[in-house]
């Protein structure tokens, strides 16, 4: 017998089955369950609550038949019968609404997670960034520091202006030294944004004198990696350089003020800033970052407006360096996320065009089932269903469509989250973070609503107000309005995936414009290693040693080529332009404004070969040019067309002034210009110096190799430690993968608009290919009666086609003015292309009539195909 | 109405003389929550009818009352088809599996 405690269980089970049951028949249904269930209590072996777990079943019977007491569950019901007998529509139906639906999650999280995000600061919209914009230069520059020290002295908008330059440091931790990422800090900086230290303090004012300054704030990430997140570790010092510095305290990993940094967060430490002696007359090359805090009551256009009287000021006082040069003020939430605004937006609107044109297939998928279901709807009304009940029921129907897609949505929406964190563009501040979140489920909710009203609502009015007609009644070319209907929303269809095919055939154009550009050098098979010599080897003459003696080894491993050495090495991260000022010897000196400002690099005679550079004019750098011999330089095509337009510059002295001294050297080549930045900008003015001639600390090594360089990097670092093991690399890589790095965004939104326009173009032919196939079925008996009468079978195809053409070529010319018009999305996204580009364009129409052509052509075949008694039979 | 195998099952069990939910179980193998939405619906139908059992009976075996259903005409012709169509099912099946051994 059972016990005592299975049938509490299965009683309990059966009060909780209860509640589903009409009121009315509650107290009568319970009842019976409690006399069964004592009833099977007294039998041997009854499985109670397996017997009560029946009463739910039960009780949904009860209460889905009671349609007075709730209509919708009828409705739901009636759904899913549909839904098995419609399996293919069905799924269909949820494939392409699942999708769409996919991708405007992912763009809503997007926006949410990233754009909306809320910044961890204290009043963060008072925290501006400060920055130069210097005439013909299109986007802001870091700053100088002799123009960040001015505008702290004279700036009264703010309550704290504070600098963060790039710097790295040596750390001897670990078993190998490694190199540190840091950012060293002026007065006040973590001030500015009033986010706690995780532990310990910030920097103290004292602590940014000279000689007080060997203390260091670590970042979380830093902290946990290195010291387990200790706490102890605040008050100690810890081994930097050849010195020990003091850990003031830890900065939660919240803290990502994004200055010079390439991947977010890459920063492993904070240093107090000591204003140095010189670094006041440096107005030019600037490299710090700024941050500010607005005074309260003062507006960011107050702010501007009086750091713009402070740049004139300074102008007037520095006309050489600051010509032109003003400060810009720009909030923090635009600095930390402006650059992805445009490619949200462009985004935006791909996702919102491919969701429209997903709904408009489910309305016309709708439309297509809903004219097999005239029969059963005519009966439903024959029975007395008002049309409200009709309307609603269908509603209901798409209704759990889109409920299905929105949740598949979400499950597609967090894949392609995860995918955008691993291969998305890593620049992107918090790129790495975006997960499905409760925001994200209910926009997918309210999508899956707004599916409803927009693909439901016209197929429910429509088939409502269709039932009305007899049972059976056939018309011989079908219903007019209805397909007039559909053909406008295939028209819309055709147009909105028109314009996403153009603006990827646009981004492909730049694409491969971009990959054309001539970077001046051969990027394949060179090894890129980045070190600082500085502190180990001082002097001209310890830096000579080191790199004579690192070059030989390297030159030594087998599968390298050659080895040359520069101080700025085009596309590595830490490239910094310094630019030295200089002027021509023996000619006219130069209007204001005019003068030379072009870059200052070194580099040894090798640097050249390695990378496949040849003069274009008079010679490379070459072993003449050693420390005793006469001052020689290169220069760009660059430096050339600008500044020496008129003038031979072959044997042109120059005066270079480097590290303070004025230098007079004599040009003896011009080599083509490399481009040192990124593709999409242009080459630098450049002028290079020998090494041997002006030894730099600041020493890339570039080494052509036969076989793959990615192979060779450790063996080289093995090489470099067996001449110094305390030498650390700063980055090493292959020259392949540094110019790379630089087309990640490009490449990502090609490849994402492309996955777009593709689905665009799926279901715009789907959507086509559906009306056609309905039109040709409509017009069987037509198509029959012509057959009959003589017509050829192009005559029938030609007939079919010439509708589905019509149909698309009035798509494509909608598309082509939604085209013209949405090309102001797309500007910040083209290189070397017009946004109304006529091969793009053009390109892309064709595509478009193609497949629309394939769409027709299939149906078009079968009509015309078809024997004619056959199709005379039809009803 | 649609005659489904278990309300076939359903009918023979009542034809036979089983009264109560339990009892149908018993009798058919099919699970409550097969069994009673099946009852509900031959009640809706007019197939059946049923009752609550004597007071009196339930006091002395010291338990709750219990619901007695019992076939109406209708329901016993309905039952009667059901077994015909039964029979032509597993007749039809004799002669299918018959004609895959020939």
């Amino acid at each position: 017998m059972p016990d005592m405690q299975s049938l509490t269980r299965a009683r309990r089970l059966v009060a909780l089955a209860a509640r589903l049951v009409p009121a009315r028949l509650r107290d009568e249904w319970r009842a019976e369950w409690e006399g069964e269930l004592a009833a099977a209590a007294e039998s041997p072996n009854a499985r109670l609550v397996r017997y009560a777990s029946g009463s739910f079943s039960d009780a949904f019977w009860l209460r889905q038949r009671d349609v007075a007491d709730l209509q919708l569950i009828d409705d739901l019901h009636h759904g899913f019968r549909y839904w098995r007998q419609q399996s293919g529509f069905v799924l269909t139906a949820i494939g392409i609404l699942a999708l769409s639906m996919a991708a405007s999650v992912t763009a809503f999280s997007v926006v949410s997670q990233i754009l909306l995000r809320p910044l961890p600061y204290h009043a963060p919209e008072r925290i501006m960034t400060l920055w130069e914009r210097v005439p013909a230069q299109s986007e802001r520059q870091y700053v100088a520091p002799g123009n960040f020290l001015d505008w702290r002295a004279r700036a009264t908008s703010f309550t704290q202006m504070a600098s963060a330059e790039p710097y790295s440091f040596d750390y001897a931790g670990g078993d190998r030294p490694i190199v540190v990422k840091a950012m060293l800090v002026s007065e006040g900086f973590f001030d500015i944004f009033g986010l706690p230290p995780l532990a310990g303090r910030y920097f103290l004012p004292e602590e940014h004198k000279k000689g007080n300054n060997r203390v260091v704030v670590l970042t979380e990430r830093f902290w946990r990696a290195q010291f387990n997140g200790d706490a102890a570790i605040v008050g100690k010092t810890i081994a930097i350089d050849d010195g020990a510095f003091l850990v003031a305290g830890v900065v939660s990993k919240d803290f990502q003020p994004h200055f010079q940094e390439y991947v977010p967060g890459d920063r492993d430490l904070y240093a107090a800033k000591a204003i140095e002696d010189y670094e006041p007359r440096i107005r030019v090359s600037g490299y710090w970052g700024v941050a500010a805090r607005l005074k309260d009551g003062v507006s960011i256009e107050q702010a501007r407006a009086e750091m713009d009287a402070i740049s004139l000021g300074i102008e007037r006082e520095n006309p050489r360096t600051n010509k032109g040069v003003r400060a810009e003020v720009v909030d923090l939430r635009e600095h930390l996320v402006g650059d992805v605004r445009p490619a949200v937006t462009l985004f935006g609107a791909a996702v919102f065009a491919v969701l429209l044109i997903a709904c408009v297939n489910v309305t016309n998928l709708l439309l297509a089932r809903g004219a097999s279901r005239q029969q059963e709807l005519a009966v439903r009304t024959a029975l007395g269903a008002h049309r409200g009940r009709l309307v609603g029921q269908l509603l209901v129907e798409t209704l759990m469509l889109a409920t299905a897609a929105s949740v598949t949505a979400l499950v597609l929406a967090q894949l392609a989250m995860r995918a955008l964190a691993d291969w998305g563009p890593p620049e992107v501040m918090w790129i790495d973070s975006l997960h499905v979140d409760a925001w994200a489920i209910g926009f997918a909710m309210l999508l899956a609503f707004a599916v409803t009203l927009t693909a439901g609502l016209v197929p429910a009015m429509r088939l409502s107000g269709l039932g009305l007609q007899a049972p059976g009644q056939r018309t011989m070319t079908g219903d007019r309005s209805q397909r007039h209907l559909r053909s406008a929303l295939v028209i819309a269809e055709v147009a909105m995936a028109l314009m996403l095919v153009s603006g990827t055939g646009l981004l492909l154009r730049s694409f491969v414009n971009l990959l054309d550009v001539d970077t001046g050098f051969n990027r394949d098979g060179v090894m890129v290693v980045q070190m600082f010599a500085w502190d180990r080897n001082p002097g001209p003459a310890a830096l000579r040693s080191f790199h004579d003696r690192v070059t030989a080894k390297v030159a030594s491993i087998p599968g390298v080529d050659t080895v040359g050495v520069v101080q700025a090495m085009p596309f590595i991260e830490s490239n910094i332009d310094i630019q030295g000022s200089m002027r021509l010897i023996g000619q006219p000196p130069p209007q204001p404004g005019e003068e030379i400002r072009a870059s200052y690099n070194v580099a040894s005679p090798n640097y050249f070969a390695a990378l496949g550079v040849r003069p274009l004019k008079g010679r490379l750098l070459d072993d003449r040019d050693g420390p005793a011999s006469p001052r020689v330089v290169v220069v760009s095509e660059a430096f050339a067309a600008r500044y020496l337009r008129d003038i031979e510059p072959i044997g042109q002295r120059l005066e270079i002034r480097a590290q303070g001294k004025p230098i007079q050297t004599e040009i003896v080549g011009v080599i083509p210009s490399l481009r040192h930045d990124r593709l999409d900008q242009p080459a630098r003015a450049e002028v290079l110096m020998p090494f041997a001639q002006s030894p730099t600390g600041s020493l890339t090594m570039v080494a052509r190799t036969s076989i793959d360089p990615a192979t060779l990097i450790e063996t080289t670092k093995r090489e470099i430690w067996a001449i110094d093991p305390l030498q650390t690399f700063y980055r090493t890589a292959t020259l392949d993968e540094l110019v790379d790095r630089t087309l990640i965004t490009r490449r990502f939104a090609l490849i994402v608009l492309t996955g777009f326009a593709a689905l665009a173009l799926l279901l715009a032919a789907a959507g086509l290919y559906g009306v056609l196939s309905t039109i040709a079925s409509q017009y069987r008996k037509e198509i029959g009666v012509r057959m009959a009468l003589g017509a050829a079978w192009l005559d029938i195809l030609q007939l079919v086609v010439k509708r589905g053409l019509i149909v698309s070529a009035v798509g494509v010319g909608v598309g082509l003015v939604g085209v013209i018009g949405g090309a102001r999305l797309l500007r910040s996204f083209l290189f070397s292309v017009t946004p109304t580009d006529p091969i793009a364009i053009g390109g892309a129409a064709l595509l478009m009539l193609t497949i629309a052509m394939i769409a027709c052509y299939i149906p078009a075949r079968r009509a015309a195909g078809e024997d004619p008694v056959q199709a005379l039979r039809v009803d | 109405m649609r005659l489904t195998y278990p309300t076939a099952l359903v009918l023979q069990a009542l034809l036979d003389g089983h009264h109560h939910g339990f009892d149908i179980m018993d009798a058919t193998g099919l699970p409550s929550g097969t069994v009673y939405p099946i009852l509900r619906r031959l009640d809706a139908e007019g197939c059946v009818r049923s009752r609550w059992e004597k007071e009196g009976l339930a006091r002395k075996e010291q338990r709750p009352p219990r619901r007695y259903y019992e076939l109406t005409a209708g329901g016993r012709q309905l039952a009667a088809e059901a077994r015909g169509k039964a029979s032509a099912l597993a007749h039809a099946g004799r002669r299918l599996l018959a004609g895959s051994e020939g």
